[in-house]
């Protein structure tokens, strides 16, 4: 006779065990490497930031950066002027000016200028105001913010001034929903843009009082016993199995380093700490429906983070 | 135990059978308050540690040293405590990597899904992990392992975890550490790490092999997939194929680190002694080195040490400390000794049967406690009982538990999985038509080895008993 066994070690074992039982093999789907960037500027403190990005991720595509300035009210020769002076920060970088939109709306000039120019991803400034922290997390431009739902591409925007941003691209830390559809496309993406030699964290958040307001307000019932984090986390467990399997073959593969995390917490708040904190890359699933949870989570996390963030 | 130091707490003044029956009255008292379970076995024991704390002061049993005495019998037994301590904290954050999950199903992909090789693989990872993790973590991760492979599968978990329960007993033997009762009587007896090889690995292999061999016979006819039709059997195949061991690993630089750290320590403990150093410093050791190098948290692996357990000995040793203050324990081993009429084969018996039948409804840790004191009292009036004493008493302690369901941690850990998972119960009956036969079978298979051994004069001796 000895000591009663504790149900949440049995649980734990049990999450961990289904989730290599319940893996089913998934295929990232390839990721196309763009031939062309859209690089957008508007002429603030973040340029720099955005320049740097677009120089580690032009080189590594070899792709042209096709530069164009979002801000309005320009005349043509302080636009071609400003972006000239970026093509020089764009070091062994084919560049090339987009040609120019007559939108007054910032967010229609960089769509269009996508649509003209072909570009297989954009880079643009998405302020976080330091001076007021305040209104930085609260205020993600309606630029940022319409450019990403119509934009169609993976979007990297750059959050906070300064050329210091480049090495986040060797750390991505792709936060992922088990069950979300865009995982194996977000894990794909970074995949190729973080390539071989960086160092990848994967990162599921397990937040069981949201998943309690979600379920409250569709109507569901209930049940706050069961509905608990470490519930939710044996369940994560089990169901990130594929995922977290493609991940480390894909690792194992390429050599690289590979770390998948499960964190309790309030999802965009753990989230953008993590990035934050690590100075990393933050690689994020974005649905096209704006309408739902997981598109306003992850405008919420880049809301809250400092650092790059690449919306897949 | 008080016999590890060589020292002893003696009385001052001459023993007496009322003290003698006090602390006995006491000691049977909570032995039979953590046999039924009346209250948590670590209250009982501290409890019952209180009481013969405050009979032992009152009867003037300590003599000058008083309370400090108690201080004294903890000292002595700090090491186990340690080696409980630092396993447990290598073993959760070592496990936290995927390790040892990732080894199961490695394992699990080589039988195909076919029952009987699934039935025999899950002995044989038992074994291993056992060996490895100890008693409670090791069968932990087997019952779970089980039943998911059964619920993917759409077996019957039930003979895999009676199989887990029963074949966790026999691996417990195999090393100084694999078990805590194993622990104690190595520690006890000073006997060498490597020796356990020589002395009780064998064991550990034969007992393990009756037990696989009598279940098979027990359960072959359940231990048939559902479907044999080609179609079914192809499905199994490729869902068994499927299972992708590397969706439980989080961190690969952690899991090779954590291999070996794990490796290092067990490295560790088998060259202790000749590094003049505890097998708590070594895992303690390995416990830390887990904490530092892989990734582990330390909030969490230390409140996941069995503090229960640990306040459970504590209780158990200042009960047999104070009950041996009073000389009762010298009594019995010379009661025994004149049963015995000095043979080392009757008292290989009396012992062994005692210990293997008390164990079964008894925990297997206050049997081992009570009896190590006595062992050790007989062997150092003749130490040439010394090695089949303590070496019958290393197999029974352990395969004692294979007789009842609340016999040991396996069977409470196995049992309980399966009503957990499906909701029914294995009851005494059922249970112990296969345990009492393979336990009958080991019975004689441990005294009959010891014995034997003893009398071919192979039995690894115990050095701390010189001329034996």
């Amino acid at each position: 006779m000895s000591e009663t066994p504790i149900d949440d070690d049995l649980h734990e074992a049990m999450a961990r065990f289904s989730a290599a039982a319940n893996a089913q093999p998934i295929e990232l789907p390839p990721f196309e490497k763009p031939a062309r960037i859209l690089v957008a500027f508007d002429q603030s403190n973040q340029d720099e930031a955005v320049a740097a990005l677009a120089a580690g991720i032009c080189t590594r595509f070899s792709a042209t950066a096709v530069t164009t300035l979002a801000r309005p009210g320009l005349d043509v020769d302080t636009r071609r002027k400003h972006l000239e002076s970026m093509h020089a920060r764009l070091a062994g970088v084919a560049c090339e000016i987009a040609p120019q939109q007559d939108d007054d709306d910032p967010a229609d000039r960089l769509i269009d200028a996508r649509d003209a120019a072909n570009a297989g991803m954009i880079i643009m400034p998405a302020p976080y105001l330091e001076d007021l922290k305040t209104l930085g997390r609260d205020s993600v431009g309606s630029t940022a913010e319409r450019v990403l739902a119509r934009a169609k591409v993976p979007v990297l925007f750059a959050r906070e001034p300064g050329d210091k941003v480049a090495p986040a691209l060797n750390k991505p830390l792709i936060k992922l929903h088990v069950r979300q559809a865009e995982a194996a496309k977000a894990l794909s993406t970074a995949f190729g843009v973080g390539g071989a030699s960086a160092s990848y964290r994967v990162l599921f958040v397990i937040d069981a009082g949201a998943m309690a307001e979600a379920m409250a307000l569709l109507g569901q019932e209930v049940d706050k016993a069961k509905l608990t984090d470490q519930a939710l986390l044996d369940d994560a467990q089990a169901a990130a199995g594929s995922l977290v399997a493609a991940a480390q073959h894909w690792a194992m593969d390429h050599k690289a380093g590979m770390k998948v995390e499960f964190k309790i917490g309030s999802d965009p708040d753990v989230t953008a700490r993590e990035g934050n904190d690590g100075g990393h890359l933050l690689v994020l699933p974005c649905p096209a429906d704006r309408n739902s949870g997981a598109y306003s989570r992850a405008l919420t996390v880049l809301r809250l983070s400092s650092v790059p963030v690449l919306m897949v | 135990m008080l016999i590890a130091s060589g020292e002893e707490i003696t009385s001052h003044f001459e023993p007496t059978w009322i003290p003698m029956a006090v602390l006995g009255v006491i000691m049977v008292i909570t032995y039979l308050f953590i046999a039924f379970e009346r209250l948590h076995k670590s209250v009982s024991a501290i409890v019952g540690a209180i009481a013969a704390v405050v009979a032992a002061m009152a009867f003037g049993l300590f003599g000058a040293e008083g309370y400090d005495s108690i201080h004294t019998i903890l000292g002595h037994d700090i090491n186990i405590l340690g080696v409980i301590i630092g396993t447990s904290i290598l073993v959760d954050t070592v496990g936290g990597s995927g390790l040892f999950h990732f080894i199961a199903i490695r394992v699990v992909k080589m039988t195909h899904g076919e029952p009987k090789k699934l039935f025999l693989f899950v002995c044989i990872l038992t074994f291993v992990f056992v060996s490895l993790l100890t008693l409670a973590p090791g069968s932990l991760l087997m019952a779970s392992l089980v039943l998911v492979i059964c619920r993917t599968l759409g077996y019957h978990p039930k003979p895999y975890l009676i199989a887990v329960a029963i074949v966790a007993n026999s691996a417990a033997l195999t090393t100084f550490s694999s078990g805590i009762a194993t622990l104690m009587i190595g520690t006890a007896a000073r006997i060498p790490y490597v020796h356990f090889f020589i002395g009780s690995t064998p064991l550990a292999f034969a007992t393990a092999f009756v037990a696989y061999f009598v279940l098979m016979k027990i359960y072959k006819k359940t231990l048939v997939a559902d479907g044999e039709a080609a179609g079914a059997e192809a499905d199994r195949k490729l869902k068994v194929a499927n299972f992708d061991e590397w969706a439980l690993v989080k961190n690969r630089k952690v899991f090779w680190r954590s291999a070996a750290v794990l490796g290092m320590t067990v490295v560790g403990f088998a060259t202790a002694q000749l590094l003049r150093v505890g097998l708590d410093f070594v895992a303690m050791v390995g416990g830390m080195a887990a904490l530092l190098f892989c990734a582990g948290d330390p909030e969490q692996a230390i409140k996941k040490v069995k503090w229960t357990v640990i306040l459970f000995f504590v209780g158990l040793f200042v009960i047999i400390g104070c009950v041996k203050a009073t000389g009762l324990l010298q009594v019995t081993a010379d009661t025994l000794v004149n049963l015995g009429g000095g043979s080392s084969t009757v008292l290989t018996l009396i012992i062994g049967l005692f210990v293997m039948a008390s164990s079964g409804f008894v925990d297997n840790i206050p049997v081992t406690a009570t009896m190590l004191p006595i062992v050790d009292k007989i062997a150092r009036g003749d130490p040439s009982l010394a090695a089949p004493l303590f070496w019958v008493l290393v197999g029974a302690s352990n395969l004692g538990g294979n007789g009842t369901p609340i016999g040991s941690v396996s069977s409470v850990v196995a049992l309980h999985a399966l009503e957990t998972d499906r909701g029914e119960k294995v009851g005494w009956g059922e249970f112990m038509k296969a345990g009492m036969l393979i336990l009958a079978i080991q019975a004689v298979l441990v005294i009959g080895y010891v014995l034997v051994m003893n009398w071919l004069g192979l039995l690894p001796q115990l050095p701390h008993y010189p001329g034996g």
